[in-house]
């Protein structure tokens, strides 16, 4: 398994790039990139050659945040102001905005049937449910605070909300916060089942195995990468070796490795077989905020994609075999 | 070093006689420890040859159990070279139970225990070893430095204090006690013990750190600055140098924009920014030093003054709107890289509620720059929604609450979110300020004076309750000065170009207008406030107070231009005055050309008014048009029939000036004839009329003068007619050839009994004593003028006290030396003359070279 650079885009964005995902292949065309970052827009390339297929506008701060909806054809992005922008991916037509309290919106992901967008809620220490078909509020999910109901503590700034990951069958939802505790909820009750310890810093990311529905994959600021049962409750593996905060990870679609992006201005390749770094990718020249790996789909498509984004304004594109 | 063969064998040889002496007496401990310390000091590394010396140590021990030494030795040997780590223990133990002062047992127990990890024996043997004995110094160094890293400051500074004793010159001593000092909160005391660190070891990062934090805390920018400085030559990578450096230059930059020094404080914003920036690539993920760069971008964005390129007259529209756009791009792109900051900031740590603040007064900043009136869809709120996000994380801040007060566009909101505030803390003088400023926007006029009070009863050095006592002076009941005090004193607490266009309106009319402090601040004013045409206008008047009519010719063109760059906002009326101003100023400046222009440009557009045409009439008298000159003033006359009795005195008397320098005396008098009698009604009419009577021998204006002086009120006026009259009767009285000096003196006489401290009079009445012929009063000129400081100012009357006085010793001089037979003549009336008046004289002139 290895990465191999294949294109490289220096000030893809006028600002740092702070977050990339995938939009799947559709009927018509092939998987797109898409990119959010600090100048305020949202940009989608077209795959391999990374040509800027559209700039979308429309924010009035950094953007935080982007995912887009499994069938390919929705995009949403969020901004620093908890703004959230809902888009048509091929024509830019809005769909929705949806307003939340500022300082709400972390982190957008769709579930993997496309009926749902959680948002990671920031201060209020919950995850906000938002219908697909009707873009209203469906549930909100709240961390249990450890010590009784206390309004106006600062107990919930402690536990702010960065991450949110969907299991790949849907049923559990798990969140990142601040102290570096994740909770995982059960999404057909609306439960919080547990917590999960392990991190000591905030959890900037977090992401399913895409073949093991209960292997939950987290990246912390204390610079390690943690591997947990998230039914047992049990710390499976931890993996260090980025020398700062690791930002972000993604796994890779067959569930054999893991990208992860860090302050230390590396993308390093994880096997998760021998749980070691099998590769450094020092590219960039400042930290890496996002990595992507493409998912499979779409015609011809067999070889597989990482991308990478970062500070430097640059998005970077590799071969993964 | 080597060893020579001689005293190699000069060794063996001592070593062998003291084996022999061993073996003699081998129950003398002594001869022992000699022999073990001659094999441990000279027996090289070999290991046989150590542990011989341990085993003459041990019997030397056991013979004599109370030698310290011995068991030094022995827990070096266990320790070192068996690695019985457990008797070294106990043998060092030993030895510093013996002997508390011996250093060298004391840290070499205190190192196996910290190798070990235990720490409470570490500091039970140093506390042990500090309690026998005052001199072991090693120990309470030990103990200083275990106390420091346990947190217990107060111990840690008593022990360090009696480490110093003994070691004068440990740096780390004295950069420990700086450290306990400064958790202590003794920051003098942290400074000094951190200095003399640095004078040991003038590498000492970081006692050069830590000083130069408590530097920033106390205020002391310049030698915060210094001190990071200097770190930074040491160790150019420290982040945290760099970060103090930076926030240093902040300060200070801060420190010199309060003062008004706005381009010195750019300056050093701009070397904080490259500082900032440098310190972001050491760091990127560092949320505070991104913070810290917003901070500085915005602080710039506030402060970057407008320059006047192209001093001088000639500055077109283009070139300052060009000019205004420039300056305004600049302060733009510093708030927005102020934003980007703040934003990375908040994305490396969107838990930090204070970053949310930050972007809402940044996007607010960004929105009065652009004057973007929202047209995007949800721009318009941003400040506001990013205000509200700083206090869902910490509702319990007043001064989010306050922020949201100030950015929210809803007065219902801004009133909610200040009384919220204040309900947090009553005391919150910054929260009563901007109730105050609310409720006058408001028109709730005895609402906004009470929280302006309570705001200046807490806290008196803030500027905004000043302000707003100034702003209602009306309702105040003030008067102007007071009014113009308060504004002043804001002014002077943060130098904001609106209270300084508000301070150089109540100057306008308080009559402050020519001091130095309205004259700093308008220009000040004009470096931030340039796109405002009043700035200019306001500076121009400023200027022309101060008798400097060329800038304020130039001053009032850019008004002009101000006004060309936004024409639908200022009203017409507005244009007019600064044309009418421009067009005074020029003809003050004697550019009489130039005011003919404006004047003419302004009656083209049918807005001459009565004081525009009397510059209109004034600069054609300049030019030599006197035609033209006289329709104007019949068209002045015309128009000042029409108007109120109040306002007519200045047009009234320019135009008896004007038809005395144009047309004579004659016209004059029957021109004055013909007019209405009350519009003669006013002092300074009064003065005009009874300066061309007294040229006037046929005294026609009789009936006038009289009928007009009964308006003379204030003593000054008083006084003035007085030495007009005199000057009148001089002329009336004379003769073709000689002025009728008697009358005047006679008049002056009088007057001064009326008026006994008027130098005015003095000072001519001593000119006429000396001006006439029969020199036999020149003694009375020099008493009755005298000098003061403040006379030189005076230029009211012909001639200054010091030239009387002068003069007054001259004569005096001349009349005592009529008989050359006397070699020493003196005033026959004795005086004062010679020493006195000379003295007086080089006195003053000492006076003037100083000023």
């Amino acid at each position: 398994m290895k990465l191999a650079g294949l294109k490289s885009v220096e000030n893809s964005h006028d600002e740092s790039v702070w977050a990339a995902t995938w939009v799947p292949a559709t009927e018509t065309r092939p998987a797109l990139l898409m990119t959010g970052s600090l100048d305020e827009t949202v940009k989608l390339w077209g795959s391999d050659e990374l040509v800027l297929e559209r700039t979308n506008t429309g924010h009035s701060l950094g953007v935080a945040s982007v995912a887009a909806h499994p069938s390919g054809l929705i995009g949403a992005s969020a901004s620093l102001d908890s703004f959230v922008r809902v888009f048509d991916v091929d024509t830019n037509a809005t769909i929705a905005t949806l307003e939340s309290r500022p300082s709400e919106v972390w982190q957008l992901r769709f579930n993997p049937e496309g009926s749902t967008l959680a948002a990671a809620g920031g201060g209020s220490a919950s995850i906000t449910l938002w219908d697909t078909a009707t873009w209203g509020p469906v549930a909100t999910l709240p961390i249990p605070r450890p010590e009784g109901p206390k309004p106006s503590d600062k107990s919930g700034s402690k536990k702010f909300v960065l991450s949110v990951a969907w299991s790949p069958d849907g049923r559990r939802l798990a969140c990142g916060s601040m102290d570096g505790t994740i909770s995982v909820f059960d999404v057909a009750r609306a439960k919080f089942l547990h917590h999960l310890e392990g991190h000591f810093m905030p959890v900037r990311s977090l992401v399913y195995s895409p073949i093991e529905p209960r292997l939950l994959f987290s990246a912390s600021d204390d610079a390690h990468v943690h591997m947990y049962d998230s039914e047992k409750k049990s710390l499976v593996g931890a993996m260090s070796g980025h020398a700062s905060w690791v930002l972000s990870l993604d796994v890779s679609p067959d569930g054999q490795a893991l990208a992860t992006g860090s302050s230390d201005r590396t993308v390093r390749l994880w096997d998760l077989n021998m749980r070691a770094a099998v590769q450094t990718m020092s590219n960039h020249t400042d930290q890496v905020w996002g990595v992507a790996f493409r998912p499979p789909g779409g015609t011809g498509v067999r070889s597989g994609r990482l991308a990478s984004v970062s500070d430097d304004k640059s998005i970077s594109l590799y071969d993964y075999s | 070093m080597e060893k020579t063969e001689e005293e190699e064998e000069s060794e063996e040889v001592v070593l062998r006689r003291l084996e022999e002496s061993v073996n003699a007496h081998p129950d003398d401990p002594s001869l022992h420890f000699d022999l073990g310390v001659r094999l441990w000091e000279n027996g090289g590394e070999e290991s046989n040859n150590k542990e011989k010396a341990a085993e003459h140590f041990v019997i030397s021990a056991k013979l004599s159990p109370q030698n310290g030494a011995a068991f030094r030795y022995l827990g070096q040997y266990y320790s070192g070279v068996s690695l019985d780590t457990q008797r070294g223990l106990k043998c060092y133990q030993r030895a510093v139970s013996l002997n508390p002062d011996d250093l060298q047992s004391g840290e070499a127990l205190c190192d196996l225990l910290d190798r070990d990890g235990k720490e409470s024996l570490e500091v039970a043997v140093c506390r042990e070893a500090s309690e026998k004995s005052p001199r072991a110094f090693w120990a309470f160094r030990r103990l200083g430095y275990l106390q420091a890293h346990q947190k217990k400051w107060p111990e840690a500074v008593q022990s360090l204090q009696h480490a110093i004793r003994g070691y004068p010159a440990c740096p780390e001593l004295w950069q420990a006690l700086g450290l306990a000092y400064q958790r202590l909160g003794r920051f003098t005391a942290a400074l000094k013990s951190f200095g003399r660190a640095i004078e040991l070891d003038n590498t000492n990062v970081f006692a050069m750190i830590e000083s130069g934090n408590i530097f920033l805390m106390l205020g002391s920018f310049k030698e915060g600055v210094e001190r990071f400085k200097q770190a930074l030559e040491i160790s150019p990578e420290s982040v945290s140098a760099r970060y103090g450096l930076a926030f240093g230059l902040l300060g200070l930059a801060k420190a010199w924009i309060n003062l008004g020094a706005f381009r010195w404080g750019a300056s050093l914003l701009e070397e904080a920014s490259e500082v900032a920036k440098a310190s972001t690539h050491l760091a990127e993920n560092m949320s505070c030093i991104w913070k810290l760069h917003g901070d500085i971008q915005l602080a710039y964005a506030k402060c970057f003054p407008w320059m006047e390129e192209g001093q001088g007259l000639e500055f077109d529209v283009e070139t300052f709107n060009a000019s205004i756009l420039s300056w305004k791009k600049t302060c733009i792109l510093a708030a927005i890289s102020a934003k980007c900051s703040y934003q990375r900031a908040l994305h490396l740590a969107p838990w930090e509620a204070n970053i949310y603040t930050d972007i809402a007064i940044t996007a607010d900043l960004i929105s009065s720059l652009t004057m973007s009136d929202g047209n995007d869809f949800n721009d318009w709120q941003l400040s506001e929604k990013m205000a509200l996000g700083a206090l869902l994380l910490e509702g319990d801040n007043y001064e989010f609450w306050v922020a949201l007060g100030c950015l929210s566009d809803h007065n219902a909101l801004k009133q909610h979110a200040l009384i919220r505030g204040l309900q947090l803390d009553v005391s919150l003088a910054v929260g009563w300020a901007y109730l105050g400023k609310l409720y006058r926007e408001e028109g709730e006029n005895q609402l906004a004076r009470k929280a302006f009070d309570c705001a200046r009863s807490i806290d008196p050095s803030l500027s905004l309750p000043w302000a707003g006592m100034s702003a209602d002076f009306n309702a105040r009941d003030s008067s102007p000065d007071e009014a113009f005090e308060s504004c002043l004193r804001a002014v002077q607490i943060s130098p904001l170009a609106e209270f300084q266009i508000g301070l150089a309106k109540l100057a306008l009319f308080s009559g402050h207008l020519s001091s130095s402090q309205v004259f700093g601040a308008i220009q000040q004013a004009v470096q931030h406030a340039p796109q405002y045409p009043e700035s200019h206008n306001l500076y121009g008047l400023v200027c022309e107070a101060r008798f400097d009519y060329q800038s304020a010719a130039a001053a009032y063109r850019l008004a002009r231009c101000a006004i060309c760059s936004f024409p639908d906002s200022v009203p017409k009326s507005h244009t007019r005055d600064i044309s009418l101003n421009l067009a005074r100023s020029l003809c003050k400046a004697g550019n009489a050309i130039d005011a003919l222009q404006e004047c003419e440009d302004l009656k083209k557009e049918g807005m001459l008014d009565v004081e525009g045409l009397q510059v209109y009439a004034f600069s054609l008298w300049k030019l030599d048009k006197r035609d033209l000159a006289l329709s104007v003033l019949r068209n002045l006359a015309a128009s000042v029939s029409a108007m109120e009795q109040t306002s007519v005195a200045a047009p009234v008397s320019f135009i008896c000036r004007m038809l005395y320098f144009m047309s004579g005396l004659d016209s004059a008098i029957s021109s004055i004839l013909k007019m209405p009698k009350e519009l003669f009604q006013n002092s300074g009419i009064s003065f005009i009329v009874s300066a061309i009577h007294t040229l006037d021998t046929c005294n026609r204006l009789e009936p006038v003068v009289s009928s007009s002086r009964r308006f003379l009120t204030s003593y000054e006026e008083i006084t003035e007619m007085h030495f007009l009259i005199a000057l009148g009767k001089l002329v009336k009285h004379g003769t073709e050839f000689c002025l009728g000096f008697q009358s005047g003196v006679a008049h002056l006489r009088k007057a001064l009994h009326m008026c006994p401290n008027s130098s005015l009079i003095r000072n001519l009445l001593g000119f006429l004593l000396l001006s006439s012929k029969e020199w036999n009063d020149t003694h009375i000129a020099t008493r009755c003028c005298n000098v003061d400081c403040t006379d030189y100012q005076n230029k009211g009357g012909l001639k200054s006290a010091s030239e009387i006085l002068g003069a007054g010793a001259v004569a005096c001089y001349a009349v005592g030396n009529s008989s050359p037979k006397f070699s020493f003549p003196s005033c026959t009336y004795q005086c004062l003359n010679g020493h006195g008046a000379i003295q007086q004289l080089q006195k003053y002139c000492n006076l003037l070279l100083f000023i």
